[in-house]
């Protein structure tokens, strides 16, 4: 299947900064085309297999880029520009699964005490509160907020058990963000989020980011951290049967919990993404 | 006592297990191992010039390589003489002929676990076939050793031959090996994190 | 995996073996990854359990709700006998074997090209087919081994094959082991038949 034009219209991460440092035409995948990569001088290009240079642009401590001529603008994220906060680039991991179930994951707290035990969650505090989600249509992006959930470790700085509260953003099919209760400061939000870069329909690398107030943890020690929690959800999507994201509602079955998960795939629906979609009757 | 400590490393993996195993107090260094390469910096290779983790220091002295560290500790720090049977030559030998068995898991169902997850170039077909070649002498093996009574790779106690098998075997999943061809390597792990003080590092299933 | 079937098997306190559809209603993770207690099965990606039944007993993310009866695992027919645990299609009518005497499971062994028949399996091991249970299990005895042996396979196509065996209960650790050797061996026989 070719990318569907919502799909088609975005802009997509395709590494770190540090990554193409001094790269020759190094070999990129995005939405099953084969792309390179190259850094003349300080000046990254990225090329696709007819040799036609594409839209790039460098954003949030990554290299984005787009097989549109006339891509939907990138997101803004004015955390970044914030003094004191500290961003750590965690890295692409590789994952077999649509990328639109990485998403659907991240956006779920229900899993925190059996996937992230003791650090997210504990099996003793497995209740979901009820939140709000709502659109900003403006923006065409979905939040959900007033999230609620008891974390044993909410954070490399956190230093024991707590009620954290939680935002999430989804400004595009590939991307999430979540907000969530710093446990150094009061007035502020810390930020976790996803930029997917969609290999295949069913095949995804995620680079992942944080962007914290911390005077604690080393770089290294919040990335140990980011690394291991989603190593745990990685195992859990790489068993998630179908590996594409089902739409149908008829096929999975889910609950008030999952109040963001049904805007997300609604969402979709609405914007007639079908790339990394399962059919329904590839069910059977 | 310092062990130079990458989170998703399964080799680093078998050094925090025998650590917890027996009950050793230590701190960890955590290495930028991915994306940042630390281990190839000028710095780390002053501590090991391989540029490899595992490292460890004790004593103001440094041990590299899983296998050497685990004997190290086993052999230094385990009352019981059980985890390094230095009393019963026959045993010994046969940890240590699985000590270097370990050391080809690495580069088979470590190497395809590196490509998947972290992206590493490399031939990962022939990975993951070189995987299985070693996983069905293991089951055969581990087979064979429940039909004579004996749960664990060496006899009837687990050893650092265990230790240092488990980690890349246990994590197979995670560089498209599957596990489900060998029933008793299953059984194997599914005792493996029930022992004393174990604890679980993400990619593991742990058939219960 | 069973033909194209995903299957989870799993066995309660109550010692009955299910076979259920490898996936979660709730959002598709396998349930071979899944934990048992008691007689439910819990779900590794959300807690959600299922009964012996296969009906959802409890979603941890709402402790109060009772789950609505539609939420179910697909179950398989599923059923132990000579040291084996037998699965049929749940529309399946024909019982599971009953195999006579008692028998402890050997060994499950891959192998990378399935035999194309019972008897081409047989052959392999040197085994002479005593009686036949169904078109992929028989007892079997193999000169030089005392005592029978329960000899089964699974073909799954081109993920090759498993073949199972059991040895009468009474069986010396000898003869246990030699059945183990014979099984390992059939690897060399049962080869990829790849054109290197
Ligand atoms: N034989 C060594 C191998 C260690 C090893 O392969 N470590 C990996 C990380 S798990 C590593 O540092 N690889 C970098 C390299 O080999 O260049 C051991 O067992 O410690
Ligand atoms: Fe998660």
């Amino acid at each position: 299947m070719t990318p569907d034009t919502f799909t088609r219209s975005q802009w997509y991460a395709i590494g770190r900064l540090p990554d193409f440092e001094g790269a020759e035409a190094k070999p990129v995948r995005l939405l099953s085309q084969d792309l390179t990569v190259s850094d003349a001088a300080g000046v990254l290009s990225v090329n696709d297999a007819d040799g036609r240079s594409l839209l790039t642009q460098i954003r949030y401590g990554h290299l984005w880029t787009t097989l549109s001529d006339t891509p939907r603008p990138l997101y803004d994220m004015p955390e970044f520009d914030e003094p004191d906060r500290r961003l750590v680039t965690v890295g692409g991991v590789g994952v077999r699964c649509s990328g639109l179930r990485c998403v659907e994951n991240f956006l779920d707290m229900a899993h925190f005490p059996f996937v992230h035990t003791d650090i997210l969650g504990v099996e003793e505090h497995p209740s979901v509160e009820s939140y709000d989600v709502s659109m900003d249509a403006e923006k065409d992006e979905i939040w959900a907020t007033k999230c609620k959930f008891f974390q044993p470790m909410a954070s490399a700085a956190a230093s024991g058990g707590q009620m954290t509260e939680y935002k999430y953003r989804v400004p595009h099919p590939y991307s999430t963000i979540l907000y969530k209760t710093c446990p150094i400061r009061e007035d502020v939000w810390d930020l976790v989020g996803l930029f997917i870069q969609p290999v295949e329909e069913d095949e995804c690398i995620v680079h992942s980011f944080i962007l914290v107030f911390d005077e604690e943890n080393t770089d290294t020690g919040l990335l140990h951290f980011q690394q291991n929690i989603f190593l745990q959800d990685r195992m859990i999507l790489e068993n998630q049967v179908p590996r594409k994201l089902p739409l149908d509602p008829r096929w999975e079955l889910p609950t008030r919990a999952d109040a963001s998960s049904i805007a997300y795939r609604r969402w979709l629906k609405a914007n007639e993404l079908q790339w990394g979609v399962a059919l329904f009757n590839e069910a059977a | 006592m310092k062990l130079f400590d990458y989170v998703l490393s399964g080799n680093c993996y078998k050094i925090r297990l025998l650590l917890d195993f027996l009950e050793l107090s230590h701190e960890k260094q955590a290495v930028d191992f991915f994306p940042g390469r630390e281990h190839k910096s000028d710095a780390f290779l002053q501590i090991n010039p391989l540029g490899q983790i595992p490292v460890l220091e004790d004593d103001g002295a440094y041990i590299r390589d899983a296998q050497a560290i685990l004997v190290y500790l086993a052999s230094r720090y385990d009352p019981t003489g059980t985890w390094w049977p230095v009393n019963d030559p026959s045993e010994l030998g046969r940890v240590a002929q699985w000590l270097a068995f370990a050391d080809s898991i690495t580069s088979t169902a470590s190497a395809a676990r590196l490509h998947d997850v972290l992206g590493y170039d490399l031939d990962v077909a022939q990975a993951r076939a070189g995987a299985h070649k070693l996983f069905r002498i293991l089951d055969d093996h581990l087979a064979n050793q429940e039909l004579q009574g004996f749960n664990w790779i060496a006899g009837s106690n687990p050893t650092v031959a265990d230790v240092a098998c488990f980690p890349y075997v246990a994590l197979a999943g995670d560089g498209g090996i599957e596990l489900f061809y060998y029933p008793a390597i299953q059984r194997w792990i599914r005792r493996f994190v029930n022992l004393p003080r174990f604890k679980l590092m993400p990619g593991i299933n742990i058939f219960n | 995996m069973i033909a194209d079937n995903d299957i989870a098997l799993w066995r309660g306190e109550d010692g009955q073996i299910r076979a259920w559809e490898n996936r979660c209603p709730h959002r598709g993770m396998r349930l071979s990854y899944g934990i048992v207690r008691g007689n439910t099965l819990t779900c590794l990606y959300h807690g959600w359990s299922y009964d012996g039944a296969g009906a959802c007993a409890g979603i941890p993310a709402h402790p109060d709700l009772t789950p609505p009866k539609t939420i179910r695992a697909k179950a398989y027919r599923a059923a132990d006998s000579g040291g084996f645990i037998w699965v049929a299609n749940p529309g399946e009518t024909t019982a599971a074997p009953s195999i006579d005497g008692d028998w402890v499971p050997n060994r499950s062994v891959h192998i990378d090209q399935a035999p194309a028949s019972l008897n081409e399996l047989a052959d392999g091991m040197g085994a002479g087919l005593m009686s036949k249970i169904t078109d992929h299990a028989a007892i079997v005895r193999v000169p030089g081994v005392e005592g029978e042996i329960l000899l089964a396979f699974l073909d799954m196509k081109e993920h090759g094959a498993m073949i199972h065996t059991s040895v009468p209960a009474s069986a010396s650790e000898d003869a246990a082991i030699a059945v183990s050797k014979l099984s390992t061996r059939l690897r060399q026989v049962f080869k990829a038949s790849s054109a290197a």
